[in-house]
């Protein structure tokens, strides 16, 4: 009877003993460093040369893509628009697969003429090749 | 499911009165109100898969803050919180629709609306909760995958004429404020009660200055949380009447929880939403409410060697989620009706089961049953969720059980369920204007406003198990079980195509989604030793297709959300245990110490699945006295380092809890105290809604309850 005890008692070690799995998949996020624009820069309307974005992405296996996007981060009930000014929105995604890391340094976000003054959020969404994404967000106040 | 412990009381008539034994043991037995450790024994060794009971006593003493917490005492059980005052239940790494909740013999229905709702069942309402911490499709169909809770139903009380309870409850975590009252009148055959409960509750109070939200800091004024604020009232009438060969019950309640979302994680993130109105009792925009209505009635009747049982049930879920317009789609025309409507969802649901248990002798005995369930939904408001769908399943099963001797029970079944899910296409209209807005094109605008694509399915699959509860010598208990489960896909993971705001994602059904279908191997040794009682109960569990959200890669063009996450089928493995160990030090004085450990594995993408419950460890120091009792607990949380993909680790926390309570029995009253988390740690919850957010979990909370007993 005891040895039966302790042979049901032991089933718990032989549990452990043939479910042990590696964990070899990658959950560690990218890492996004944003440079230019810096908090809180005003940036101009309609200016042609469009706006400088700086910053440094990495991953510790391998990067995949990233977006950007920029939006209104005003409430609408207190927001007084001039008339005929929309809300200014861009969104555009990079592929930067193969790289662990990478200085991304461009100018392709252009604020039109006529989009509404005031502040606006610049988000930038990084993953890396297995699924992992990073998020940051800045604000940025536009001006004309 | 209480009919099952009944009719194991009916058996025992049956079975009693063949043996020639008195007819009176077995009143006794079922007029047992005060559950003894002799029934809770008893209900143990019926079921082969590891189990726990929560008696009335232990429940009204440890009622934190609602049912699921306090559930949480049982190792491998945890509580999914949202704030202080609503959570989902999770059984071995396993929650939300894998679980079923029964109530009065009833699958509760709601679970369908993700992480951030909790249970809609009025805590005080509970006398007797039972855990199966396994496979439970056989006996509750496929959503019980990952195991029940099962409330049971109340019992007739041991005295006849009027009974009842007045239960008062602060908190200050929250500024909560919470009463109860029960009234019920007993006769012979008769048994009537009503309970009214009321509960508000202010803004969280959490130990922090700032929380991050899309990776911006949010400020906390004064460390609480803006407009987290909320109220809960229940009704209900139970009645039961028992006559003879026949007995049978009836149920109605109605379960209103209204509360507040922190707006510093609802739309874009906006400092200046989170200033301070001035009041923490108040509910603003956004808010949610829910109305989950329930009628519900059980029969059995006895005759030769037969029990015949049947339940019953309707339920209608009415959730409604208002939250500004524009904090959503800053630039577009506000809809006519409604504009601050998000979400409306009304849930109907109509389920029946029916069971004969036959018994050939006292050693052995069958049972066959069906069961079926309908259910059909209507929405609204400018955003979307779920779509409108119709669900139907039904199920045949057969179980039997041997007993050669009174030392050994050998128990296996077989069922079979089939189910169809038929979903209604949805197309949002203000999303195809902001994307058409955004400058895509039509068609591609077209293609992710289709919210949910049409999807009509068909499932059919087995369910079976195998076991034997083993009571050798002394009191030692040894239980083995070997199962087979499955659980259709939901609704969502079918269909939808649209950002979750429950989980800050862009989700993506699949509509060619197989059913979940899984193996399960579990056991239990409870074995005793003069003083010391240890219990071990390991757990393997092997799935050939566990759906997960699986990340894509694919940028969304959704507003605020990041990538794709899809909805797809792997293969999976759960292993674990938990341990007991209960000493009597000395007179009163008792030492227990529980564990738990869960370990979740993802075989697509080599990592653990998302939401896995980080090692548990409780050291409780606990009087017991006749009168009074006083109780001492460290509860140790382990890092969670295993992680799915876009998870955080979760830094563990050492958490210290005190309680007490004192009876008057000459007056009829109780008081219980606890105080919760005394060190004011700040720590995560790592299957918190608000994890994700950088929230913490509440801080230190005073907390105190008078309980009055009318007889």
């Amino acid at each position: 009877m005891k040895k039966t005890i302790l042979i049901l008692a032991l089933i718990p070690v032989a549990f452990i003993a043939f479910s042990c799995s590696k964990d070899d998949g990658d959950t560690t996020k990218p890492v996004i460093t944003l440079s230019a624009p810096a908090h809180d820069q005003g940036l101009k309307i309609g200016d042609p040369a469009g706006v400088l974005l700086d910053m440094d992405l990495s991953d510790d296996v391998m990067l995949g893509s990233y977006k950007l996007e920029v939006h209104s981060n005003a409430d609408h009930h207190h927001h007084s628009k001039s008339a005929g000014t929309v809300d200014f929105s861009f969104h555009k995604e990079f592929d930067i697969s193969g790289n662990k890391s990478i200085h991304i340094s461009h100018r392709d976000i252009v604020i039109p003429e006529g989009v509404s003054e005031g502040e606006y959020h610049l988000m930038v969404y990084c993953t890396d090749a297995a699924g992992n994404e990073a998020q940051l967000a800045r604000d940025i106040i536009l001006r004309n | 499911m209480q009919i099952r412990h009944l009719s194991i009381c009916i058996a025992a008539v049956c079975l009693a009165s063949s043996l020639g034994a008195q007819e009176k043991t077995v009143n006794d037995t079922l007029q047992h109100s005060v559950v003894s450790d002799s029934y809770r024994q008893s209900q143990l060794k019926r079921n082969a898969t590891a189990s726990e009971i929560l008696e009335k006593d232990f429940l009204d003493r440890h009622l934190s803050g609602n049912i699921v917490q306090t559930l949480e005492n049982i190792p491998g059980v945890q509580s999914m919180d949202i704030g202080s005052s609503f959570s989902k239940p999770m059984i071995r790494g396993q929650g939300f629709s894998r679980i079923a909740v029964t109530e009065n013999g009833i699958k509760q229905e709601g679970q369908q609306w993700g992480a951030d709702h909790g249970l809609e069942i009025d805590s005080y309402n509970i006398s007797s909760i039972e855990v199966v911490k396994g496979p439970a499709s056989l006996l509750y169909g496929s959503d019980a995958m990952g195991g029940v809770i099962e409330i049971h139903k109340p019992e007739f009380p041991s005295a006849k004429g009027i009974y009842g309870e007045a239960v008062l409850t602060g908190k200050s975590v929250n500024g909560s404020l919470g009463a109860s009252l029960m009234l019920g009148y007993a006769s012979d055959k008769w048994m009537v009660q009503a309970r009214y409960t009321e509960l508000h509750f202010g803004d969280l109070h959490i130990p922090t200055d700032t929380v991050v939200y899309m990776s911006v800091l949010v400020p906390l004024e004064g460390r609480k949380m803006k407009n987290t604020a909320g109220f809960e009232r229940d009704e209900s009438i139970y009645a039961s009447y028992r006559n003879g060969r026949y007995k049978a019950t009836i149920s109605f309640s109605n379960a209103y929880q209204k509360s507040g979302f922190f707006p510093g994680a609802h739309g874009i993130p906006d400092a200046s939403r989170l200033n301070d109105d001035g009041s923490s009792y108040n509910i603003e925009l956004p808010y949610s409410w829910v109305d989950h209505i329930k009628i519900s009635s059980g029969h059995q009747y006895t005759w030769d060697n037969n029990i015949l049982t049947g339940d019953f049930g309707y339920q209608f879920n009415h959730r409604e989620e208002w939250s500004a317009f524009h904090t959503h789609y800053p630039s577009q025309e506000i809809p006519s009706k409604d504009p601050d409507k998000e979400l409306s969802f009304i849930l109907h649901t109509g389920s029946g089961t029916l069971r004969l248990r036959h018994f050939h002798s006292a050693v052995l005995e069958e049972s066959i049953g069906v069961s079926a369930q309908l259910q059909w939904n209507s929405v609204g408001g400018y955003s979307f969720l779920l779509p409108k769908y119709r669900r139907q399943t039904a199920g045949a099963f057969w179980l039997g059980t041997w007993k050669p001797n009174p030392r050994l029970s050998v128990t296996g079944g077989l069922r079979y369920d089939w189910g169809n899910i038929d979903i209604k296409e949805h197309t949002d209209p203000n999303l195809m204007e902001y994307l058409v807005r955004q400058g895509y094109s039509t068609e591609e605008a077209g293609k992710y406003s289709l919210v949910s694509a049409t999807a009509n399915r068909h499932f059919g699959d087995f369910s079976g198990s195998a076991g034997l509860v083993w009571n050798p010598v002394g009191k030692h208990l040894f239980k083995l079980n070997i199962g087979r489960s499955f659980h259709l896909p939901g609704a969502n993971e079918l269909s939808i195509n649209g950002v979750h705001h429950g989980t800050f994602r862009h989700e993506q059904g699949d509509p060619d989604l197989d059913s979940e279908r899984g193996w399960q191997l579990d056991a239990l040794a409870d074995m005793k030793w003069g003083r010391v009682e240890l219990e071990l109960s390991p757990f393997f569990s092997w799935y050939g297709n566990y759906i997960f959200l699986d990340p894509t890669g694919k940028w969304s063009p959704l507003p605020h959300s990041g990538q794709i996450y899809r909805y797809t089928g792997t293969a999976a493995r759960f292993w674990g245990g938990e341990v007991e160990l209960h000493v009597s030090i000395w007179k009163h004085l008792k030492y227990n110490f529980s564990g738990d450990y869960v370990n979740t594995y993802n075989e697509t993408t080599h990592t653990a699945l998302s939401f896995s419950p980080p090692p548990t460890m409780r050291n409780i120091l606990a009087w017991e006295g006749e009168r009074w009792g006083a109780e001492a607990e460290l509860q140790s949380i382990a890092t969670q380092k295993r992680i799915a993909h876009n998870e955080d680790i979760t830094p563990g926390a050492n958490l210290l809890h005190l309680g007490g309570h004192i009876s008057f029995p000459r007056i009829g009253t109780e008081v219980s105290l606890s105080i919760r988390n005394l060190l004011n740690t700040k720590y995560y919850n790592h299957l918190s809604f608000y994890r994700k957010v950088e929230i913490p979990e509440p801080g230190r909370n005073f907390s105190i309850t008078f309980r009055k007993t009318i007889k």
